[in-house]
């Protein structure tokens, strides 16, 4: 049971700033519109509201973002009894054309990959449809810098040669410079695998396409639930858990903005800023879970004595 | 305390001189509508004195709220639904004339006032056009429109509050919402429309006024 104590409903915050202002139900929208602001806000630096969906896709290859997305946290596909962490990358990845606007140019569907059905669905814009992929059967594939349009999956042989193929998990040997690659670090250490390398086509990433609203994925994709943890601000019907702690500065928001958009209520808003100001650091400082020690410890895992 | 009856004699009596008479020129209905009238204008100037204070309160004394019960609504288009208002409200900021609306006997429900005129640019706000599930409504002229399909959710007529003194509805022996210092007022408000009128002289002929000579 979600214990009443942690969590405070935006509802609750609106009937609460409302009666300790001495406000009655016509102030409600006005007032839910600057909670809601205050939460959205604040969501983006102070109270990151995660939300956990598992995704399930069609054979498509992309997942639909939740309605409520605002930014990813993590992802991950199930393999076996565990989640497996895939990578999400913020590179390039085939994209639909667009105008320049966001907007897709409905006469401009022939010059671009994949076309859209009537029902503004896009199809068959990464590749063929997806056939039961798995994980551990052929279908698993790397990139190489051979061949970047590779069809067929196929799976690493052993390490035979120094070709740049079957080389993904071997040391750097120097046949590329390091630092074209994110396979290895800055001292040239394999970082234990290909993560974020390549076309766009990596088996094992997704790349969130948020102006589009979906995730895409390779074509090979091996799994077709996606376990996605993001930042979900919505509207207020997903904003019915907040942290309580929150709730004195999403209070200090309201009063600020209820009084800067009345009239001559400049001045007087300028103090309620800075309470509001206040209130939020106080907020910030709560969630400040760090201490002292905890930072000299992470300083010195950082500079410490294994580098000397 | 006071009542209308005796506000409209208190004001006969200085009209006539100190000689009320069933014969005096303003009747007593005429009496009462000016005296509404100004008991109305006292009252709200005592609201805005009382109500919208300094400290930023805006909620009006309940001596203010009338509860009209059972108003029908009837269905609109486009899974509204529309009441009229029982009485015209006060003029009030913040559209607080009508003070509250909820379906009939569940105050706890109460429904939400949109400004009329933004209930449509609230719609285009994602972030909070669903209002939390509250039912919004709009108040133009006399007719709330309600923003809700409550026929389809078996609710047939709805509770209205509004700020007014409605002293139609109050009888001539009920007490009056008038605190006593503005009673003065009130009569003297009245007193003042009539006697700006052009007086006539008064038949004091035993055929025209015999209780002249009923001692």
């Amino acid at each position: 049971m979600t214990p009443n104590g942690a969590f405070v409903s935006i509802d609750e915050i609106i009937n609460a700033w409302l009666f300790k202002n001495g406000k009655t139900v016509h102030s409600y929208a006005k007032v839910m519109a600057f909670a809601a602001e205050a939460v959205r806000e604040m969501s983006y630096t102070s109270m990151n509201l995660v939300q956990h969906k598992i995704l399930i896709r069609d054979c498509n290859d992309w997942w639909d973002l939740p309605s409520d997305y605002s930014d990813y946290v993590s992802a991950g596909i199930r393999i076996g009894e565990y989640w497996r962490p895939v990578g999400i990358r913020t590179g390039l990845m085939p994209f639909p054309y667009t105008d320049g606007i966001a907007q897709y140019n409905p006469s401009e569907f022939n010059e671009i990959p994949g076309q859209m059905n009537t029902t503004g669905q896009w199809i068959n814009w990464l590749g063929p449809e997806c056939d039961d992929a798995s994980f551990w059967s052929g279908d698993f594939y790397f990139d190489d810098f051979n061949a970047q349009d590779r069809k067929t999956p196929e799976l690493p042989a052993n390490n035979v040669a120094n070709l740049p193929t079957y080389n993904q998990y071997l040391p750097y040997q120097g046949f590329i410079p390091f630092f074209f690659s994110d396979m290895y670090n800055e001292w040239g250490q394999n970082k234990g695998r290909a993560f974020g390398f390549g076309d766009g086509n990596r088996v094992d990433s997704i790349n969130i396409n948020v102006e589009k609203g979906i995730i895409t994925c390779p074509w090979a994709f091996p799994s077709k639930q996606l376990y996605l943890c993001y930042v979900g601000i919505g509207n207020v019907d997903s904003m019915s858990m907040l942290p309580k702690k929150a709730q004195a500065a999403v209070e200090a928001y309201i009063s600020y903005k209820m009084a800067i958009t009345k009239r001559n209520g400049l001045s007087e808003g300028s103090v309620l800023k800075q309470l509001y100001d206040n209130e939020l650091r106080l907020f910030r400082a709560k969630n400040d879970i760090l201490t002292t020690t905890d930072i000299k410890r992470a300083v010195g895992r950082a500079f410490g004595r294994t580098r000397e | 305390m006071t009542t209308k009856s005796q506000l409209i004699e208190r004001v006969r009596r200085i009209l006539s001189g100190g000689y009320p008479s069933n014969r005096d020129r303003v009747k007593d209905a005429e009496i009462e509508k000016y005296l509404e009238s100004a008991i109305n204008r006292l009252l709200k100037m005592e609201m805005f004195n009382m109500t919208y204070t300094v400290d930023g309160m805006s909620i009006p004394d309940g001596v203010m709220l009338a509860t009209y019960e059972n108003i029908p609504v009837t269905l609109g288009l486009n899974d509204t639904c529309t009441a009229v208002l029982p009485t015209t409200p006060m003029y009030l900021p913040e559209r607080m004339g009508v003070f509250s609306v909820y379906p009939s006997s569940y105050p706890e429900a109460e429904f939400i006032p949109i400004p009329s005129g933004q209930y449509y640019i609230l719609q285009q706000v994602k972030e909070i056009n669903s209002l939390l599930g509250r039912v919004p409504y709009i108040w133009d002229g006399r007719k709330l429109t309600i923003y809700r399909n409550l026929i389809g959710d078996g609710i047939y007529s709805i509770d209205i509050k509004l700020a007014v003194a409605d002293l139609a509805n109050i009888g001539p022996n009920d007490p009056l919402p008038l605190s006593p210092e503005l009673e003065e007022q009130a009569i003297q408000a009245c007193v003042q429309i009539f006697l700006t009128e052009p007086r006539t002289v008064r038949d004091e002929s035993l055929e025209a006024s015999p209780e002249n000579y009923i001692k």
